[in-house]
């Protein structure tokens, strides 16, 4: 028998004859071997479809249920902290309207705007969280030190700012290329940090930035000698909605943006810290020059 | 209309397939052939002794049909007289404009389009032509409601097409043949045979002709996760085989991207026309019974479009990667347009690289690959 039939038509041959196919019969035969062998193949091609569909189906789910679940928390936690200062806004007002003597509504109307700002900060966050997720990274040519200057005037509204000590430091021998947006979202949570969390009790409190630009990298480090983080928290700091210190008045969402917008730029981030002593944040990301 | 073929080549001379036209009558001369032929000053000189009035559109082909028969090696000429219908025949060459999209812009500029019924357009894949802006800048002067149909020249050796007009044969050039006049029926068809399997996917990066991204895969990667262990050699596979099929918003029917090569350094592919980033596509796959259906239905829809009435001449253009799947069954496909029409020596034609046509009697033409076009042309006395 001719060498090369597909098995089971061979078999099939055997079967039903014992003599060999005679030559004239070679076209047709070799024409139906194909056609055995096509269809095993196309039997095996749908198997493999189905487990490559079923794998990405699968692994589409989970994806969804992460998402899902980052949601809930997202909608429970957005919409518990939106409430809180609309609430207190709701009681100052109904405080305001059933005083008879308004002789304190300098302070209410104080704690009005305290409770407003908030609000503001918040939704602000909220917004650069959608846009970091939603926008593609756009590279233009940047002045690291006119963009660190920014952050500052851009807090400058913040309770602790103007006596703050500020150190800058960049080193630039190479022009970096990068996504402005979103390295001013990253400078001005961590400058914010830095500026929220100083220690009551010293005077001189400060926040040192050192930055230097590689044809490869921008490194930026922010140092202070605020608060600190303790070790157990520290982990958990880029986490949404966690909030290490008790007292924080942030959204919970600063360090997660953060981490996220550094994560779309394909940078890193590493943090160090020592409770009571103070914190340094070193940000890694590319610089988009050669592309 | 009438009509009459002949086969020429150089060593067995000239054959007589029918003779009806009164030769200094003949308007238009369509010759396809391999390039090594059709280029000869012998065969170019006889022509145009035989067809002194007429327009003859030389084009390059592997395979050829005549009188319903598939020819491979010969020289197929197929020479028409038409009574009321006006012709125009333009040629311009891609290397002489801006791009492929303004070598269309001005094809369709210079033609005369009072009473255009139809557009008939041979064209160049290899020598710097992308068919799929040529297309789009021919629609730039000419409405979606003319059809227009034709395809790409084809050879063994890719690299080594022609087109000419009138003897003016060579590299890059493209070829328009307008059809004008109220007497002049046509019908347009064509259907793919080909079904689609697996995910729906996004192209996420693509220059042109080349993907590189589809979904987070490279084509190569994609194609490898599909086929890798159930075909002898993926890449060979996936160009005759496998081709991609674009979705398109206003039709289910796909347009059809086959693999011209891929580059197993970053895994790209190459395709034989555009795509776009954000594309929808899916793997299709076929057999042969698909494929000899797909031509019985193409000569269908074109029948329909001149209210399946016998047409005088029926112009194939088809696939040659088709013929590579279908092998002992290639005749088999002709076959099924020619018991659908009837008549077998009406059916002309050649196998292509590319196949220009719209999804219905009108609408947009588009680059297809792997797809069978018939073009039923009927012209009352």
């Amino acid at each position: 028998m001719k060498k090369g039939y597909n098995k089971l038509l061979q078999r099939q041959i055997k079967k039903y004859t014992e003599e060999d196919i005679p030559d004239h019969m070679n076209e047709l035969m070799s024409s139906i071997s194909q056609a055995y062998d096509y269809y095993e193949r196309d039997q095996a091609l749908v198997e493999r479809v189905m487990d490559i569909s079923s794998k990405e189906l699968l692994s589409a789910n989970e994806e969804l249920k992460k998402i899902n679940t980052e949601m809930d928390r997202f909608v429970y936690s957005t919409s518990h902290d939106l409430r809180a200062p609309l609430l207190s806004i709701l009681g100052l007002l109904n405080i305001i309207e059933k005083e008879n003597e308004q002789y304190d509504l300098k302070g209410y109307l104080q704690l009005l705007r305290d409770s407003t700002v908030k609000l503001d900060r918040f939704i602000s966050d909220i917004i650069d969280y959608s846009r970091n997720s939603r926008l593609e990274v756009l590279a233009t040519e940047l002045d690291i030190t006119e963009l660190i200057k920014e952050s500052f005037q851009h807090l400058n509204y913040l309770p602790g700012c103007s006596s703050l000590l500020k150190l800058v430091n960049v080193d630039a021998p190479v022009k970096y290329f990068g996504d402005e947006r979103r390295i001013s979202i990253v400078l001005n949570n961590l400058i914010s940090n830095s500026i929220k969390y100083q220690k009551k009790d010293i005077a001189d409190s400060f926040v040192n930035i050192e930055a230097s630009v590689s044809k490869d990298y921008l490194v930026i480090e922010i140092e202070d000698n605020g608060l600190g983080i303790d070790t157990p928290y520290l982990k958990k700091i880029f986490d949404m909605f966690y909030r290490a210190n008790p007292d924080a008045k942030g959204s919970g969402l600063g360090l997660y943006i953060v981490q996220e917008t550094i994560e779309k730029l394909n940078g890193n981030i590493n943090v160090e810290s020592t409770f009571g002593e103070g914190t340094r944040f070193t940000v890694k990301i590319p610089n988009l020059l050669k592309e | 209309m009438i009509i009459e073929q002949k086969t020429w080549h150089p060593r067995n001379g000239w054959n007589d397939v029918s003779k009806e036209v009164e030769t200094s009558k003949a308007n238009l001369v369509l010759v396809f052939g391999p390039t090594e032929l059709i280029v000869q000053d012998s065969l170019n000189g006889t022509l145009k002794e035989l067809y002194p009035k007429a327009e003859i559109i030389s084009v390059s082909s592997v395979k050829s049909i005549l009188s319903g028969e598939i020819n491979d090696d010969l020289v197929c000429i197929s020479a028409f007289q038409f009574s009321n219908t006006k012709i125009q025949a333009l040629k311009i060459n891609v290397n002489q404009v801006k791009d492929s999209f303004d070598a269309g812009a001005h094809l369709s500029a210079e033609l005369d389009k009072d009473d255009l019924k139809y557009l008939m357009v041979f064209t160049d894949s290899t020598h710097n032509v992308n068919s799929s802006q040529l297309v789009t800048g021919i629609h730039f002067n000419i409405s979606e409601h003319i059809p227009i149909t034709g395809g790409v020249a084809s050879d063994k050796n890719m690299s080594n097409t022609a087109l000419g007009l009138n003897a003016e044969i060579g590299q890059g050039n493209i070829i328009a043949i307008g059809f004008s006049g109220n007497d002049s029926k046509i019908g347009t068809g064509m259907d793919l045979g080909w079904t689609s399997f697996g995910t729906e996917r996004f192209i996420s990066k693509v220059k042109n002709s080349t993907v590189y991204k589809i979904d987070h895969l490279t084509p190569l990667e994609m194609y490898t996760e599909y086929l890798e262990g159930l075909v002898d050699n993926v890449e060979t596979s996936a160009q005759i085989e496998f081709p991609l099929g674009i979705k398109t918003t206003e039709t289910d029917k796909r347009i059809i991207r086959s693999i011209v090569s891929f580059n197993s350094e970053d895994g790209s592919a190459r395709f034989s026309g555009d795509l776009t980033e954000g594309d929808k596509i899916r793997i299709l796959k076929t057999n042969i019974s698909q494929l000899i259906d797909s031509a019985k239905n193409a000569t269908r829809h074109s029948k329909s479009g001149i209210n399946n009435e016998e047409p005088d001449i029926v112009f194939v253009v088809n696939c040659i990667q088709r013929s590579k799947i279908l092998k002992d069954w290639t005749e088999d496909e002709i076959s099924a347009v020619n018991n659908s029409i009837g008549d077998k020596r009406k059916v002309f034609g050649f196998y292509s690289s590319g196949e220009l046509t719209p999804f219905h009697q009108s609408g947009k033409c588009e680059l297809q690959n792997h797809t069978i076009v018939v073009t039923s042309i009927q012209e009352t006395e």
